[in-house]
């Protein structure tokens, strides 16, 4: 009888809790409910509202339009170039893109399929943290998350006349890499202090933001540009190099650009002409 | 004695389910070691990487090996959970044995022990020495070039442990005198929400407190509701 006296304690805030918690989500599940189905409405009318026919714009409002919708690009010398898109041709998807190439004076310079385009113009260094095969901190944290089939793990393999010979795993908690051989004995470990045979010598990389990595145009390995909250390392597992790259004492890094740093082929679509152009990291703390 | 007779006698009702699962889940396990070593030999995983070229991230993060046993332990698990608290808790309901069996001299308390105790052997038994035994076998390093960590371990026991909160819920569920479609189905539905919240967390400590407590709160309920319940 005490016991049951005693539970009463418990169990009617847990029956409270549990029965709101449930009713808090079968709630959520119906807003979501209701916000889909009006999106899908609302997409429903707006699509029906463009297929009303437009005003007819005159000669000089089309011009203005398509000045105000045109890129703006620099050449080497400083000029300006303003350059308009074509529509393609419906059921012609294959096609290069054609566009129209004007001088500030809006006078036309030359037309054709963009990649054939005679004018090579300034561009900005590519972002590291927003290139489409940078793994992120996002990703990171996304390999750890529990699913049926587990975690998942970063693995960079060596290999060797195309037989793998080691697999380096990431350990994120630890913040280093550790090394096996392929009768799965541990060979060393990689971190800020350079490849180590024991755990005890490891020093942890710090705190994990992203990397890029990459083939060399004449090897199978990978290359590792990594970056940590304060430093920047590019790791060759091959040849066992932890090279430092950056280092902020003082505040984080904010932000990382690329230019021409990947030694990529020439089909790439990194690939920038090592002749022309040389390697670049644009590092912003 | 009353308490070993009950549990004997619960325990004899969970055998055909904790036999099943034990079954099914050695099947499945030896087929998957035969082809997940397979595999591991021949290096399939880096295939993709090619010379010159940006290497995507999903061609370097990899599932560990045995991953594929995943699904089979985390439904196993749930099985197994759904399956003994309906029979603990929801088949006395339609045939009647509830009265009989609260008669005799013994305490609720003891009844609802006896019932939690043989459920927890159920799962000791079957699915737990087998995922062990996994565990032990994969990180021999003659097996995998590159074995499973301790986190793919602990991440075993949380599918395990959720199939216990899913027994718990079940139970919950079954006590309940509430129609169906109203508070009895909260049981089960407590117990599904922590299972999707569990798939969206990394933290092995955070789940194990929120799987921990709320394995505390089903069983207060349980307790509550059965020494109230007039059968």
């Amino acid at each position: 009888m005490k016991l049951k006296i005693k539970l009463q304690y418990i169990a009617t805030p847990a029956k409270i809790f549990m029965a709101v918690l449930v009713i808090l989500c079968l709630l959520s599940i119906l807003q979501g409910i209701c916000i889909e189905i009006e999106r899908t409405y609302a997409r429903a009318k707006r699509l029906t509202a463009k297929e009303k026919p437009e005003a007819e714009l005159s000669q000089e409002e089309r011009r203005q339009d398509r000045i105000r919708s045109s890129s703006k690009e620099f050449l080497a010398d400083g000029t300006i170039h303003l350059i308009s898109r074509l529509e393609r041709t419906s059921g012609q998807r294959n096609q290069s893109e054609k566009v129209q190439i004007y001088d500030v004076n809006d006078k036309l310079l030359w037309e054709g399929p963009r990649d054939k385009k005679p004018y090579e113009y300034l561009f900005w260094d590519r972002q590291f943290q927003v290139s489409r095969d940078a793994f992120t901190q996002q990703d990171l944290k996304r390999t750890q998350m529990i699913t049926p089939g587990f975690s998942r793990y970063i693995e960079i393999p060596v290999s060797s006349d195309s037989k793998i010979e080691q697999i380096w795993r990431y350990h994120p908690a630890a913040q280093y890499f550790k090394g096996y051989d392929m009768r799965g004995e541990t060979i060393g470990y990689v971190g800020s202090n350079g490849f180590t045979e024991s755990k005890s010598e490891v020093k942890p990389l710090g705190e994990f933001r992203q990397f890029t990595a990459w083939c060399p145009v004449d090897s199978y390995n990978p290359i590792l540009l990594l970056q940590t909250q304060k430093s920047i390392y590019q790791i060759n597992f091959e040849k066992q190099e932890v090279e430092l790259i950056f280092e902020s004492t003082d505040s984080d890094i904010r932000r990382v650009n690329l230019f021409a740093w990947i030694d990529a082929k020439s089909d790439d679509k990194e690939y920038a002409d090592p002749n022309k152009y040389r390697p670049l990291l644009h590092c912003e703390t | 004695m009353r308490f070993s007779s009950l549990l004997h006698k619960e325990f004899r009702e969970c055998l055909p389910w904790m036999l099943l699962a034990a079954i099914l889940f050695v099947a499945v396990t030896s087929v998957l070691f035969q082809t997940e070593t397979y595999s591991e030999n021949n290096s399939y995983r880096f295939s993709r990487l090619s010379p010159g070229t940006v290497i995507s991230s999903y061609k370097i993060t990899f599932y560990p090996a045995m991953s594929e046993t995943g699904p089979w332990l985390f439904f196993l698990s749930i099985g197994l959970g759904l399956a003994l608290g309906v029979r603990q808790f929801w088949i006395p309901n339609f045939t009647g044995t509830w009265p009989f069996l609260l008669h005799r001299s013994v305490s609720r308390n003891t009844i609802l022990a006896a019932k939690l105790t043989a459920a927890s052997i159920a799962f000791a038994c079957s699915i737990v020495p087998i995922w062990v035994g996994i565990y032990w076998y994969a990180t021999r390093p003659e097996v995998f070039a590159v074995p499973p960590t301790f986190r793919f371990f602990i991440e075993g026991w949380i599918f395990i442990t959720l199939g216990l909160v899913t027994y718990l819920g079940a139970g919950l569920s079954g006590l309940s005198t509430a129609k169906w479609y109203t508070t009895k189905i909260f049981g089960l539905a407590f117990a599904s929400l922590i299972i999707i919240t569990t798939f969206s967390q990394r933290s092995l400590v955070w789940v194990l407190t929120l799987i921990a407590v709320s394995a505390a709160i089903l069983l207060s309920r349980i307790f509550d509701t059965f020494l109230r319940r007039e059968f």
